[in-house]
């Protein structure tokens, strides 16, 4: 592969990892200083592209899309009679219907925490990775020292095995620190997310707001890894697994 | 398949996963179309597609970039079937609700949102489905009817072009 023809494709897809590129840039640190420059050029595209739809839209609510059936509650309550109007006053206090008003709120915002579904994870890990659009910027291999630091302060132990790591930081994820590091593949950065307080039953695949990503079991928690373009993110996720044994 | 712990997603359950979606398709149509309003259009019109044809949807994996692609080919439908003018760039920057959108903490984000809203249809439709889509080349160049070389072609031009309007100069 000449220098122009690794230049065209790098400026057109800046992730691309075929053979013939990564043997280029083995011996090109012109290029190799060019993708660096487009990957980070990338994240700020990507940064720029997701721009807040809400601040756009205004304050009109959008039509609803489709006729959906009515609540099963309030057929319900259209069948049942009215309630009679109370013949004397309530002798309760305002402050009382105030209180029973905002426990029964934390009531219900508890149920429907609790019951939010399960692929709302993967979303959830989008979301974050997407407001850390610098961590796929960092190119030099973080020092022990540091990657320590972030690890202790999310509770977590690493064997030997991982990738150098180029990006670590200890991140407040569902009521947790949980590390978040970035590791340089052959095939580009990789995100990874280790959740010691999540739990997935299988390995499930997810492409999500232009990431593809893995969410791995790992012993009783689980491994989340993700990269801005289409690879093959088994080999990394099982690295990191096998490093928390 | 689209499912659910409880079996395969209901009414319900679709109509809530469709809905999620409506904010990833609100911006991909306004990047497309350059106009709120027909981006609203776009994506009302997508809604009700996707709705009619919630049966085939069940089938699919892949639910996002089957949205993705109704939206651009509603937009293109939109523009060949009404003959919409073409968009006048400075009205649009000029509009207070999307100069605010384009706005943002960082004004290197909001100088690149305007150098986008700049880029010829040509480049900037690849780029949006790359970037913003996750399509590969194979597939945006299925999806615009063109070969991979032309394609990267138009994807590298259109970096180089961003980064000429953005300021940082060609590489």
């Amino acid at each position: 592969m000449t220098h122009d023809e690794a230049r065209e494709l790098l400026g057109a897809v800046p992730g691309e990892t075929s053979p013939e590129l990564e043997a280029h840039l083995q011996t090109c640190t012109e290029c190799r200083a060019y993708r660096d420059d487009m990957l980070a050029f990338d994240a700020k595209l990507r940064r720029a592209l997701e721009l807040d739809w809400h601040r756009i839209q205004g304050s009109a609510p959008p039509a609803g899309p489709m006729p959906k059936p009515p609540p099963a509650a309030a057929t319900v309550t259209k069948l049942m009679p009215k309630e009679p109007e109370p013949l004397v006053k309530h002798s309760r206090p305002r402050w009382f219907a105030l209180a029973a008003s905002i426990a029964a709120a934390m009531v219900i915002g508890s149920v429907l925490w609790l019951s939010r579904p399960p692929e709302s994870l993967a979303a959830e890990i989008v979301t974050h990775v997407e407001g850390e659009p610098r961590s796929w910027e960092k190119t030099e291999t973080l020092s022990a020292e540091k990657l320590d630091a972030v690890l202790r302060k999310s509770g977590v132990n690493l064997g030997p095995g991982m990738r150098p790591v180029v990006y670590a930081s200890a991140c407040w994820f569902r009521g947790h620190y949980v590390p978040h590091v970035v590791v340089n593949t052959r095939e580009g950065p990789v995100t990874v997310m280790i959740l010691l307080h999540e739990r997935v039953s299988a390995t499930q695949q997810f492409k999500e707001g232009g990431f593809s990503g893995l969410l791995v079991p790992a012993g009783s928690g689980a491994v989340a890894v993700l990269s801005r373009t289409p690879m093959n993110l088994e080999k990394p996720a099982a690295e990191v697994v096998h490093a928390l044994r | 398949m689209i499912e659910t712990g409880r079996g395969e997603a209901t009414d319900d359950e679709l109509a809530r996963l469709l809905e999620s979606f409506r904010p990833d398709l609100m911006r991909f149509a306004f990047w497309l179309a350059r106009d709120r309003a027909i981006a609203e259009d776009v994506v009302q019109e997508t809604m009700l597609r996707a709705w009619r044809a919630r049966n085939e949807l069940r089938n699919t994996t892949a639910i996002r970039p089957w949205l993705l692609t109704i939206v651009r080919r509603e937009n293109a439908r939109l523009y060949e079937r009404k003959r919409l003018p073409t968009v006048d760039l400075d009205e649009v920057i000029a509009n207070q609700d999307i100069a605010l959108a384009l706005n943002d903490t960082d004004p290197e984000i909001g100088d690149l949102r305007r150098a986008i809203l700049a880029l010829p249809d040509e480049y900037r439709e690849p780029i949006v489905l790359q970037v913003l889509g996750g399509f590969s080349t194979g597939e945006i160049a299925k999806e615009l009817d063109l070969t991979v070389p032309a394609v990267l072609t138009r994807l590298f031009r259109a970096r180089n072009k961003l980064k000429e309007m953005y300021g940082v100069g060609a590489p």
